[in-house]
Order: structure tokens, then sequence, then C-alpha cells
């Protein structure tokens, strides 16, 4: 899960620096993507779809060395992430279209419900990795958070993100333990289920239900995305802006219109 | 700056070619001689790109409705299906590649040569799980009479009852 958050913020930040107009920034962040996409190809066999997860855990195991390998890919890719936090933070140009612009106050981002790093930049400590599911107690986590709450302050929560995460796939590299990669699972089932994940762009809801006889089918399926629930605070922030500031406020949200109301 | 003096990130593809990672799911390759066309794949395909015709002794696949999910080649009882590494080339129309399977010489069945199923009766419970489980309906088990029959045209010998057998009394040899 981290993995593909890191390549989520470095696409994202991509797609902002392309938002102002700053073309070759936008290329360098996705030739540090490009690490971890052949990450994704070495373990998965796929670079952004990877068919891996099975019903009891996953279906390819990762051995020792391409761990080893992996890990060192990631410490390249925080040293060229470097030298980009440094023009996305400091650069003049950038944070005169980034600061002020699209101000969230924390009011605000709790009435409109915003989920994930968006929440987090007007500072509200709101992260679901801190309810204790997945192994996030053992890899040691804190959240990211700013207050300015501004798209300045969403470009930092996400850039500090991608550290955190490097660091957090380090120690669980170092961690983990070898055993069986998935459980059987064998029967039906029935009954209904929900569960909270902290996707890349926020708080991801997935509900499962089946008939009330056990049986191989669901009834319903239903997965409320991130995207959906910031979608509120993106056009609060949208009254009142200059043009010029539109595709920033848009941007801010991580917005993956697939994801919207699938 | 330093981009200027930096060699290209990007590779100079088609005249450099791409290496490909040893996992990497491209298209599916059958092992045609291996293939019992017992249809299992285009069962478990979810996107109905296979199809198995034992009539004509073809197994063909659509490979723009292909994802590359990797289920045929998990759940085919011959293992004759792999996930080869590069890509489907781009095409202007749908590609769909036939494969002709080769006949298998032994007289009796459409299928492989490896034998047939067979079933210990000593051991045999008649609990059903093979009849409920046959992908083809070639069994008929009945518990009250104790008789458990055997369609052999519609045998395909994937394997899938005597993996269900919770007596392990049924065999293809």
């Amino acid at each position: 899960m981290n993995c593909p958050r890191v390549h989520s913020h470095l696409l994202w930040l991509g797609l902002l620096a392309d938002g102002f107009g700053f073309e070759s920034l936008f290329n360098h962040c996705w030739r540090v993507r490009e690490s971890i996409l052949d990450i994704f190809e070495e373990t998965t066999g796929g670079r952004v779809i990877f068919s891996v997860c099975t019903v009891g855990g996953v279906r390819k195991d990762i051995d020792n060395a391409t761990l080893r390998a992996i890990s060192e890919k990631l410490e390249e890719v925080k040293r060229e992430t470097q030298k980009l936090t440094g023009v996305f933070i400091n650069d003049t140009s950038v944070k005169n279209r980034l600061c002020g612009v699209g101000y969230l106050s924390k009011e605000d981002a709790v009435d409109l419900c915003t989920v994930g790093p968006m929440a987090r930049a007007s500072g509200i400590v709101q992260d679901i990795r801190l309810t204790g599911n997945g192994v996030y107690d053992e890899i040691g986590f804190e959240p990211c958070v700013e207050t300015a709450g501004d798209c300045w302050a969403r470009c930092k929560v996400r850039i500090d993100e991608i550290y955190a995460s490097i660091d957090m796939i380090q120690t669980a590299i170092d961690k983990i333990p070898d055993t069986e990669i998935a459980v059987p699972v064998k029967g039906n089932f029935s009954g209904e289920f929900a569960l909270r994940m902290e996707q890349p762009r926020g708080e991801a809801f997935y509900y499962a239900k089946g008939f009330d006889e056990p049986t191989k089918f669901m009834e319903r399926m239903r997965v409320r995305t991130p995207t959906n629930m910031n979608i509120p605070a993106m056009v609060k922030t949208l009254q009142g802006c200059d043009l010029a500031d539109v595709p920033m406020n848009v941007l801010t949200i991580d917005p993956c219109i697939s994801c919207t109301e699938r | 700056m330093g981009s200027l003096f930096k060699k290209p990130a990007t590779l100079m593809y088609p005249v450099v070619p791409r290496e490909w990672q040893e996992r990497t799911r491209g298209h599916i390759d059958i092992n045609e001689p291996e293939c019992i066309l017992c249809g299992m794949c285009m069962r478990k395909c979810p996107t109905n790109a296979i199809t198995v015709d034992r009539n004509a002794h073809t197994w063909s696949i659509e490979r723009m409705k292909c994802i590359q999910c990797g289920c045929c080649t998990y759940n085919c009882p011959k293992n004759c299906l792999t996930m080869a590494q590069t890509y489907t080339a781009p095409s202007v129309t749908k590609t769909v590649d036939t494969f002709d399977i080769p006949q298998k010489e032994k007289a009796g069945s459409s299928a492989s040569a490896d034998g047939k199923l067979q079933n210990n009766v000593e051991e045999c419970i008649y609990c059903g799980l093979c009849a409920k489980n046959c992908p083809q309906e070639a069994i008929t088990v009945d518990r009250k009479e104790k008789s458990w029959e055997l369609d052999e045209e519609k045998c395909v010998k994937c394997g899938l009852c005597t993996e269900k057998c919770p007596k392990k009394c049924l065999e293809i040899k």
C-alpha cells in the first residue's frame, strides 16, 4: 500500500507542476516515478494494474534479494525526491502559484467531510492508518499534518508522506516475516462487512454484502472513493478564486475522476 | 540544469529494444501438444476472451479482450498456458489468435491420451462432490442406490473431481 502511495504522490506532484506550467519539473517527477513502476513490474508483473490480490492473501512472493534491491532503489528515489522538494517548497515562482491559493479552514474541512491530505493540510489529524488496521503500529507511523490550509500546505503534506512512506517500506522490509503469502479460504459466505482504508487520496470505504444463506456470490459490493468526499471542499475553494487558480484548486484534491462515484 | 549534461532517461525505443522483467504480464502463450481442450480456461476467463472448440480442436484468444490477469494460467489442469512477457502488438483490428490443438492418439475420447478417470468404489462414500464440481456434468452419483457413473464421452480429464474427493478415491490413470 505504501509503494502505491509514493507512486500516486509523485504522479500528483508531476501533474501539479504541469498545472502551473512547470513542464520540466513535471517530467522530472515522472522520471523518478519510473523507478517505482519498475519495482511494481518486477514484483507483480504490471506497472499500474497489479493483479496479485486474492482471497486470503497475495499470489506472488518476493524473495529477500529483491527486497534488498527494492530498499536500495527507494534510497535513490528519496535522494531524487529531495532535489524536487527544494523546488516545490522554496522556489519563488512555485510559491506564487500555491501560497494562499484555495484556502480551506479547519472548520470548513470538518463540515465538508474532507479526507486524506486535503484534511490533514487544514490541521485535522485524521488518518485511517492510526486506527490500527494493518501493521502500522509495528512499522511506526506518524501522520503528516500542516495548518496553513492552502495548496502549498497540501503539497507539503504529500511530499512529507512520500518520505514517511519510503521509511515505512524500508522498516517493513527489515521486519517482514518469512511465512505463507496466503491462507486457504474455504466455504461460502453470508452477511456483510465494511472496511476503511487510507488510500493515497484519503479514506476509502469498502462494503461487501452476501446473501442471507451462504453462497459463493455477493449480493452487493460498493467502494466509496476519497475523491468523491473531497469534491464539496473543491467547490468551496473554487468560490471567488481567480481563473488562473482554477487548475490549482481542482488538482489540489488529487482528483481521480474515474474513481468518482464508481 | 544537470539534465542538459546527463544522458536521457528515456529509452530510444524501438531502436534500443526494451528489456522485459521476468514477471511482466504481456500475453498468453499455449503449449498446444499438452492441451486437453477441457475448457477450464474459457470458463474462468473474466472477460470471455478464450474460446475452446472441442469439435474443431482449436483454442483461440481475442488478444484485445485479454486483460492479462493470469486466471487461465492458474486454472489450467495441464499447465499448458503461460504468461509471456511481450505486450500484444498494436493493431487496427481486434486480433484473434487461433491455435490448432493436435488430436491425441488414444481412441474413445477426444481429449488426453493420459488414461481415464477411475473410482475406487470400495472407498467411495457417494457424497456426490465430484458430480457437483464436474464442469462437464459427466458424473452421476446416486447416494441411495450407491451408484457412481461416468460418461466418458463428456469427461475432459481436468482433474477437478480428484481434487474435491474427500476420500481421494478418484484417479486418472
